[in-house]
Order: C-alpha cells, then sequence, then structure tokens
C-alpha cells in the first residue's frame, strides 16, 4: 500500500496558511464582512428603530445633490489633510534629522519629542483646548509677551484648521519621527563621506544622497499621514463639536453625527463609503506616481 | 424506617412549598436609563432604593450612561441590539422622532389620571400622542448683582411680571451698567469696547434665549400648532437682530468668540464681570452656594420683554419603552419619578421647578420647596409666577425636525452673533431656503 505523500512545498504553504489564520480570519471577520454589511445598509434607508427599507442608490444620490453638509465636510476635511500631511511630514523630518546629530542627551530629546504620542487623544484635546481659549490660554499669552496680536485659534472660521492641525502635529508625529529616525541611520556611510571628498556641502550631502534614501520611507509616512488624516474625529467632536459655522465638520464627524444623533444610518453607511473610496482613489494615485520620486536602492534611476 | 422517610417526605414537601412561595414573590426586574455624572449616579441609586422599598416586588437597575450626547450613542446601539431599558431619561432633540417611530408608549391616559402637569413641557407628537414629558421644568430668567447696581444707582430688574422692563429700558440699563478699562459707559465719548471690564447684560446664544426672545416679539421658529415655520417672519428677525446688536452695537453683552467670554453665570456676577445674566432657573444651585460660600448678594427678576412677556420652559424628558415586558411596573415607577415629592432634595436645592401645577399654586405645597433660605423672597414673583403663567413651549416639545432644523440655524446664526451678518440675510438667505424643506418633508 502506498500512502500518498503531500510534496513538501505543499505542506509548507498549509503550515503557512494556518499561521497566517488569525490575521487573515480578523480581517475577514471584523473587517471585510462588516465592510460589505456598511455597503448592504448603504442601500437602505434605516433609522435603528424600525426595519430598513430598500431604497437602492438614493443615499448615495442625496449626498451628492441635497445633502446640507456633504460638500462642505469634504472640502474642510480635504484643507485638514493637505495641511497637516504637509506639516507632519515636514516637520517630522526637521525634527528626525536634528535628532540625528551627535550631541549630548540625545536620548532624552528623542523620548521627549516621541512622549506626545502616548497621550491618549481625548486627554491632548482636553489639554489643548485650555492652551488654545482666546482669553487665558497659553498661547495666547505668549503671542501677547512678543507683541503679537492674540489669536481666537479654535473659536474663528478661519483659525480653527490650522489650531487643529498644529495640536495634531504636536501630538502625532512621534511615530513619523521615529520612522524617519530609521532612516536615516540607514544611509550609508560611505557615500555620505564620498560627497564629503568632493567637496559637497551638507546641503548636497542631504538632497544627493540623504532625501533620496529615505524616499520609501517619506512614501510610507505620507501614505499611512494621508489615510489617518482623512478619519480625524476626536479632535474636533472634542473641541469644536465642529464649529465655528460647520468650519471643523470633519466627515467622520458628520457620518457620526448622522448616524448617532440624528439615527440616519443609511446616509452615514454612504457617506462612509463614499470615504472608502476617495482613500482608495487618493493612494492608488500616489502610489502610481511613487516611481517618479522613490528611489529603491539596487533600482537603476 | 418508615417513620424516618414520611418525615424526610414531609420535610421536602414543606421545602417545595416554601419554594413555590418565594418564587410567587420573585420580584419583577426592570431598567431604568438615565445620563449624569457620579453625583447624579449616586442621587440616582437613593431615589430608586425608595421606590424599591415602598414597591418590594419591583427591583429597579439602574443604567448610568454617560453625558447627555453619549446616552444617545448607548440608547440608539441598545435599540439596534433589541435590548433597551423600561425607562429612561432621553435626550430631547430626538423624544419625538422616536416617538413617532413607535418606540415609547403613549402616555395619554397616565397623564390624564395622574395630577396636572405643566403643559409646556410634554412632548407631543404631530398626530396628538404623548410619549415623554419632563421630570422638572426651568425657565429663562435675569440673574444680577445686586452690589453692581447699588454702585450705579440704578432700580433692580424687577421681579413681579407685572411690572417687567420693555426692551428698549432693558437695554437702557444695561448700558449704564457697562464700564470699560477707564471707567467709561457705551454713551460716554472714548468708551472702549475692546477692553470692557463690566457687561451690563449677558445674553448667551445658543437656541433657548433666542427662542425666547423670538416669541416674545410674536415671532418662534415654528408656529404652536407646529404647522407654520416662523422663523423667517420679520418678528422673528427683528428679535435676533436685536439680540445681536447687544453684543456688536450697544456693546453691553460679550461677543460669542470675545476674549473676554465669561465662563459662569455664578462666577461672573461674583467677579463683577457681568452685571446681568440671562439664564436658567438652574443656576440658583450654583449661584447660591456662591453667595453662601463668597457672599455674592444676587437677585432675581423676570426678562424683559419686546411685545408680550415670555419666558420658556425645558427639563430632562422621561420615557416608557414599547418593548417593556412590565408596563404596569413601569409606569409605577415613572409615577413615581414624576411625582415631585420624589425629587424634593433637586426642588430645594434650586436646581429644578416641579413639573405639577399645583405645586406652583398649593401654598403648602409651595412651601415645601421654595420654604428655604436657598430661594430668595423676590423668587415667588420673578419665578414661581412667571414660570406659571408666562412660559411657552419651546420646538423641540412638538416640531419633530427641530433637531435638524436646529443643526442649520445654530451654525448660520454665529455670523449673525459676531456681526459679520445682519439676521435677515442669514435668515432670508442660508437658514430658510435650507430648513424650509427640512421642515416640510417631516
Amino acid at each position: 500500500m502506498k500512502r500518498r505523500r503531500l510534496r513538501a512545498s505543499t505542506t509548507e504553504a498549509i503550515a503557512g496558511y494556518l499561521f497566517a489564520s488569525p490575521v487573515i480570519l480578523g480581517l475577514v471577520i471584523w473587517v471585510i464582512l462588516p465592510m460589505f454589511g456598511v455597503l448592504a445598509i448603504s442601500l437602505t434607508d434605516w433609522n435603528v428603530l424600525r426595519a430598513p427599507r430598500w431604497v437602492g442608490v438614493q443615499n448615495y444620490v442625496k449626498l451628492f445633490t441635497t445633502d446640507l453638509y456633504f460638500w462642505n465636510s469634504l472640502k474642510v476635511t480635504a484643507y485638514f489633510v493637505v495641511l497637516n500631511v504637509a506639516c507632519t511630514v515636514l516637520y517630522s523630518l526637521v525634527v528626525a534629522l536634528l535628532l540625528n546629530q551627535k550631541i549630548r542627551g540625545r536620548g532624552i530629546y528623542r523620548s521627549f519629542f516621541y512622549l506626545p504620542t502616548i497621550i491618549p487623544v481625548v486627554a491632548s484635546s482636553a489639554l489643548w483646548s485650555w492652551l488654545f481659549n482666546p482669553e487665558f490660554g497659553l498661547l495666547n499669552v505668549l503671542l501677547q509677551a512678543v507683541k503679537l496680536h492674540r489669536s481666537l485659534w479654535l473659536a474663528a472660521q478661519t483659525t480653527v484648521v490650522p489650531s487643529i492641525v498644529l495640536m495634531t502635529v504636536w501630538a502625532g508625529a512621534g511615530n513619523t519621527i521615529v520612522i524617519f529616525l530609521a532612516a536615516l541611520q540607514g544611509v550609508p556611510r560611505e557615500l555620505l563621506e564620498a560627497v564629503e571628498i568632493d567637496g559637497g556641502t551638507w546641503w548636497h550631502r542631504f538632497r544627493a544622497i540623504t532625501l533620496p534614501m529615505i524616499s520609501p520611507v517619506t512614501f510610507f509616512n505620507v501614505v499611512t499621514g494621508l489615510i489617518a488624516s482623512f478619519t480625524i474625529f476626536t479632535q474636533s467632536y472634542i473641541m469644536t463639536n465642529g464649529g465655528p459655522n460647520n468650519a471643523s465638520l470633519f466627515y467622520v464627524l458628520l457620518l457620526y453625527r448622522e448616524a448617532f444623533q440624528r439615527n440616519n444610518f443609511g446616509g452615514a453607511a454612504a457617506l462612509s463609503w463614499v470615504l472608502i473610496i476617495i482613500v482608495s482613489v487618493l493612494s492608488l494615485l500616489i502610489f502610481r506616481t511613487s516611481s517618479r520620486w522613490v528611489y529603491y536602492e539596487g533600482e537603476a534611476r | 424506617m418508615m417513620r424516618r422517610l414520611g418525615m424526610a417526605a414531609g420535610l421536602a414537601g414543606a421545602l417545595l412549598l416554601l419554594m413555590a412561595l418565594t418564587a410567587g414573590a420573585d420580584p419583577v426586574k426592570i431598567q431604568y436609563g438615565y445620563w449624569g455624572d457620579q453625583n447624579e449616579e449616586t442621587s440616582t441609586t437613593a431615589l430608586l432604593q425608595t421606590f424599591m422599598d415602598a414597591h418590594p416586588n419591583i427591583q429597579v437597575e439602574g443604567l448610568r450612561f454617560g453625558s447627555n450626547t453619549q446616552f444617545n450613542d448607548k440608547i440608539t446601539t441598545l435599540a439596534a441590539a433589541g435590548t433597551l431599558p423600561d425607562v429612561s431619561t432621553f435626550y430631547e432633540p430626538n423624544v419625538l422622532t422616536w416617538g413617532m417611530n413607535g418606540q415609547f408608549v403613549d402616555l395619554t391616559d397616565f397623564y390624564k389620571k395622574a395630577a396636572p402637569k405643566l403643559d409646556a413641557i410634554k412632548f407631543v407628537t404631530p398626530d396628538g400622542k404623548i410619549v415623554g414629558i419632563s421630570v422638572a421644568n426651568e425657565i429663562q430668567v435675569i440673574w444680577y448683582n445686586k452690589r453692581i447696581f447699588d454702585a450705579a444707582n440704578l432700580p433692580y430688574p424687577p421681579a413681579d411680571p407685572a411690572k417687567a422692563w420693555t426692551w428698549a429700558q432693558f437695554v437702557s440699563v444695561a448700558k449704564k451698567l457697562t464700564r470699560d478699562s477707564n471707567g467709561k459707559t457705551p454713551n460716554d465719548k472714548g468708551f472702549d469696547p475692546s477692553n470692557i471690564r463690566t457687561f451690563g447684560a449677558w445674553v448667551q446664544q445658543w437656541w433657548m434665549p433666542w427662542l425666547t426672545f423670538a416669541v416674545s416679539n410674536g415671532g418662534g421658529m415654528v408656529s404652536q400648532d407646529g404647522k407654520r415655520l416662523m422663523m423667517g417672519d420679520p418678528a422673528t428677525i427683528d428679535a435676533i437682530q436685536k439680540m445681536a446688536d447687544l453684543i456688536n452695537v450697544d456693546h453691553v453683552s460679550p461677543s460669542p468668540q470675545s476674549q473676554q467670554m465669561p465662563t459662569g453665570v455664578a462666577t461672573s456676577l461674583l467677579s463683577g464681570q457681568v452685571a446681568m445674566a440671562m439664564d436658567g432657573t438652574w443656576d440658583l444651585l450654583t449661584v447660591g452656594t456662591t453667595k453662601d460660600q463668597q457672599g455674592l448678594d444676587f437677585g432675581i427678576g423676570v426678562l424683559p420683554y419686546m411685545k408680550k412677556l415670555a419666558t420658556t420652559s425645558v427639563g430632562t424628558p422621561e420615557v416608557v419603552y414599547k418593548s417593556t415586558q412590565h408596563l404596569d411596573e413601569a409606569l409605577a415607577l415613572l409615577g413615581y419619578l414624576m411625582d415631585p415629592a420624589s425629587s424634593l432634595p433637586l426642588l430645594q436645592n434650586g436646581i429644578w421647578l416641579p413639573n405639577e401645577k399645583q405645586w406652583y399654586t398649593d401654598p403648602t405645597l409651595l412651601q415645601k420647596w421654595i420654604g428655604n433660605p436657598r430661594h430668595p423672597p423676590e423668587y415667588k414673583q420673578a419665578v414661581v409666577n412667571f414660570a406659571l403663567n408666562y412660559s411657552n413651549r419651546l420646538p423641540l416639545y412638538y416640531v419633530p425636525t427641530f433637531g435638524r432644523m436646529d443643526d442649520v440655524i445654530e451654525a448660520a446664526l454665529g455670523q449673525v452673533w459676531l456681526g459679520q451678518k445682519t439676521a435677515a440675510n442669514v435668515i432670508k438667505n442660508e437658514i430658510m431656503p435650507k430648513i424650509t424643506p427640512i421642515f416640510q418633508g417631516q
């Protein structure tokens, strides 16, 4: 009797899938199935209190035509995303470059800049709403000390989004800084030295070696920053509740309000699918253009 | 041997009988949901315990769901899961929409049998069902610091509704009380509106104050029969413009985005930042405590009027869910919670007014809640008489689309309070085109 034996590669594959199964199952059960559940809800008129009623794409049509907040919310969110990603990446890169210098107490500085990241967003939002207070907030006291005009920060339509960006950069840049720092340490020293021997300045080294060498990491930070920024919620939920005059009514805050305060779950589900599509398309675009500005070592330019 | 067996059988029988008896007396379990902080949890737990002591056959489990808006998230989730409590407080703007979706027991008969409740605080759906009622009544009045009036040698705001100020009188007094950092009033030359030390009258910008004066001016958000949208009426526009003028023209009230925004009625009266503040009767708790601890010499007056004297009422709604398995017990709990005698501590400390008419008219009952040092002598006129005879229903009690319309209105009115645009402009061009379809779609 001849027992059929599995080929080595097959057993390996089975073991591989088994090991990966917790992640795969988790992804399917907690992410992919609910996503399609939400898709189904988005095609109904459902307020939780009554059985859902099938309405086809009506929720989507409403969003793009008659909804009072959709376009404004998209505009406000886009403004936040662009400003936040740009500021976070720039700030993190500068801080990472500084922290990469050989200075005394480097470890202390590194933990200092990482520290805000471990504070819960709720706590830092509460803290910053005090700092932003137009009357007795620390930021205005500082502005006055250097003879500058006070700002209304969160209380004015024009300054509310930049204020939230300021806070988000402070609170959220820690991880980005660490990733940049790791990348900077991976920049081959011999290349930097080669520039130096050729008489290149600090700027030449940065422009010709460092920047291209860390471009994959910059790319990663931009993409993850983009996705995270689109889903901003807590800061405006706690500090401004979307105001003033809906100037910080971010997309996810609108989604929350439709679902949990106005019981419009169909509309909220449609909102979330539109968001998924927007983020996917943008990520795809960035991936497509990445070959032009991201350099991978060993790759011909 | 047989005897022993018999005894054992007898014992077993007795035991069974006992079990059957206790099973029959097994209390009915119901759940009561509410919002509030830790202090309210303590007081609510005590309240429920008193009820259970009086009704040994009912066991009530209290469920605290965080703040008023968190409460709505939670209750929505419970509705989706089909595990709603039996009785609960509710998020005001959604009482009618949930009631119209058949979630609440129609309480019309229940309230016909009970002692008459105030009309202003019943939640009535367009088809006439009472789906909820406020456990307490809270109206808008004027709070003032007597010392600031004495120093300026001006008469106090009247407590007697019959002697209420007109709007013009109110503005005139407020101007005389307002002082910039050089001690000048808005009537003086060289007055500096960007450095005001004392504001004559602080009027806030959320819906309750402007709805009150809109009604006083013969306008409002929606007519009292719920049929006509009145937001665009000249009377409503005029009332809102006059309130915005308090900030930007008369300079007697702080701007919502000003750098001198007061933080609370009691503290701003005490510090002299504000001479008069229009706000709810609930302030008596903090204002009274500030009097006891820091000697704030305060008084209460009725509101000024534009065309007719008016105030408005709010209060936390209580509802009974249709999904309850124990309707009689749930209604017994509701009856207990809604009885002003049950909330006597909250009536006595000043935060609430009772929801029943007889507690305003019967001298014995009245004495029970205002007969203490917390309630000043003018309270009987400025609050009790004012609340009983001059209070109006707010649209959240009879307009199911109130929440949706208010989202639009509050956001847009911000520009009026800041003086960037006129009330007429914002209401006609930005508010009415958006809320008209919402109102008609109800």
